[in-house]
């Protein structure tokens, strides 16, 4: 505190030692915000076809495998996870499902990044899945599987949790479990 | 010469020091609540940390010039003693002891 440099260094060293705990505070408390965020999706039709994709051409047993082409709608109304230390939401669709061979299978078929609380409620119709379904083995091994749509709140300053909204509305059946389709609308 | 790298220096006395100190903190920390007060009531992370920035450089210019607040405490040194002349120390010879023997061929 003697001269000019020290005192610019001792105000600056507090300075940042304090926005230090500012910063953890923020990142804390806005992990307890409430939100009232919900999001349903609900499959409209569904399609399995076996063959190569066109993104999986250098994968040999892709030619062998069993795609799943998906159409659903999407109602969210995610604008409530908007809180003050809030930059983005990222939202996905995700097939869960058991297989004999693999207990715990999670395929990640749609998202989206929401970046304003504007753009955080839509109603989607008949969207198609955006990445790849099919199995780890080339034919599906489950009968049904389960949609859920996952989300994650990116904060400015914090952590990243990632949520879920469980509200299933109706399990997938796979087509191939019923004798003489290969696909089916709802 | 001297009185300009006097300015930039900027020196302040030992009560003053203890003065600055404490500004400093309570300004830091006083800015760093009221920046998370305001930003939770207007639901704005943008706001706190321009109330926190604002909050920064108020206690900076409330501290880091030499204000005339830091130096009313001046050090009063005590005056010089004249020291005995000592064969080999030459630098007592040519301060205090060749002022000395000086003032004394003045009053002879």
């Amino acid at each position: 505190m003697y001269n000019h440099l020290q005192r610019l260094n001792a105000v600056f060293t507090f300075a940042l030692t304090v926005a230090f705990t500012l910063a953890f505070t923020v990142a804390y408390t806005s992990l307890w915000i409430p939100n009232s965020a919900q999001a349903d999706v609900t499959l409209k039709a569904i399609k399995v076809r076996k063959g190569a994709s066109v993104y999986d051409g250098y994968d040999p047993q892709a030619r062998r495998a069993h795609y799943a082409s998906l159409a659903f709608d999407i109602e969210a109304d995610v604008a409530s996870l908007f809180h003050w230390n809030a930059k983005q939401v990222f939202m996905m669709i995700v097939a869960e499902y058991t297989t004999p061979t693999n207990s715990v299978n999670k395929v990640v078929l749609w998202d989206s990044i929401i970046q304003s609380p504007e753009d955080a409620q839509f109603h989607l119709k008949k969207y198609r899945n955006k990445y790849l379904f099919r199995d780890y083995d080339e034919v599906f091994g489950a009968t049904e599987a389960n949609l859920t749509v996952y989300w994650d709140v990116t904060p400015y300053i914090g952590f990243l949790n990632m949520d879920r909204y469980a509200k299933t509305s109706q399990p997938i059946l796979f087509p191939r479990h019923q004798p003489g389709v290969n696909s089916y609308s709802l | 010469m001297s009185s300009i790298s006097a300015a930039l220096e900027g020196t302040i006395d030992f009560q003053g020091q203890v003065l600055a100190e404490k500004i400093t903190q309570i300004g830091i920390i006083l800015a760093a609540v009221l920046a998370f007060a305001v930003g939770q009531f207007f639901q704005s992370f943008e706001l706190l940390l321009l109330v926190f920035g604002g909050g920064v450089v108020i206690t900076l210019l409330a501290v880091l010039p030499p204000w005339p607040m830091y130096n009313r405490h001046p050090v009063s040194w005590l005056k010089p003693l004249v020291e005995q002349s000592q064969p080999g120390n030459a630098i007592h010879q040519l301060t205090s002891e060749s002022e000395s023997e000086a003032e004394k061929n003045n009053t002879k």
